[in-house]
């Protein structure tokens, strides 16, 4: 099966120099738990999870701390920066062998450089409960 | 294949009157992104998700509030009620199943209402990635 039969196109995005909040209120808003971060051009320049936030959260020893990080720290200096992507074309296994190994529950998919998709744990359980595999 | 074949069985677990800089502290160290909650008793009451707490520190509309959140809010109070669980003996499938009938990242694996085990969409991807689906 192909990444492109399993993966989802109607993708949130958070800006760059966003902030954080923008970044939690976009992630509780859609009910994801993480979101494909981009620049001015909409390319992808990196990924911010839930578990990026609650690491940053642990780290900040008191309200001010966590004032700063929430209100003043922009989306780029908690992302990981250029994140692994994988092709339409590429096999759902690889990108399943691929998320186990980076230990991501999420992979974003680019097409000539375009973001065009997101291949999920979730969606690769879909196919196990839809009998696919 | 079934769920005990795959399931976890060292689980992390915080008590419903620990306070959510607790938890957070908690489920960074874990690297997990739930907790079943457990009362004074030791009995499983609700979970404890990242998403519960930045969930609720969203919700905050200044410092102040989210001092309090962080300080004196109970994991009681922003915890997620007990979820519906699996048996160990239950077909893989139908536990993706569950998990997308739910919405949830995992299920707890109880065996006669005794608390044995945690299985993840991880677990499942994992499966597929070894062909053992």
């Amino acid at each position: 099966m192909k990444v492109a039969e399993l993966m989802q196109t109607n993708l949130k995005t958070v800006g760059a120099n966003d902030t954080v909040t923008d970044a939690m209120v976009t992630m509780a808003d859609s009910h994801v738990s993480g979101l494909p971060v981009v620049d001015g051009g909409e390319h992808l320049v990196g990924v911010i999870s839930t578990t990026d936030i609650l690491t940053a959260m642990a780290e900040a020893d008191d309200a001010p701390a966590r004032a700063r990080l929430l209100d003043q720290t922009m989306v780029r200096e908690l992302m990981t920066a250029r994140s692994v992507t994988v092709s339409p074309d590429a096999d759902v296994l690889e990108a399943a062998r691929q998320m186990l190994y980076l230990d991501i529950h999420r992979i974003f998919v680019e097409y000539e450089g375009r973001l065009v998709g997101v291949l999920s744990q979730t969606d690769i359980v879909g196919a196990v409960a839809a009998a696919k595999f | 294949m079934h769920v005990a074949d795959i399931m976890r069985t060292d689980l992390k677990t915080i008590s419903a009157e620990a306070t959510v800089a607790d938890a957070v502290a908690a489920l960074a160290l874990a690297r997990v992104s739930a907790m079943p909650v457990l009362d004074r008793h030791g009995r499983a009451v609700g979970i404890c998700t990242t998403r519960d707490v930045l969930l609720a520190e969203s919700r905050c509309e200044n410092p102040d509030a989210r001092e309090r959140l962080f300080e004196t809010t109970l994991v009681l109070e922003i915890m997620t009620s007990w979820p519906e669980t699996i048996a160990p003996d239950a077909d893989l499938r139908a536990a993706a199943r569950k998990m997308l009938d739910h919405g949830v990242q995992r299920l707890f694996v109880s065996d006669g209402g005794e608390l044995v085990g945690v299985v993840s969409q991880t677990d499942i991807v994992d499966a597929v990635a070894a062909a053992r689906i």
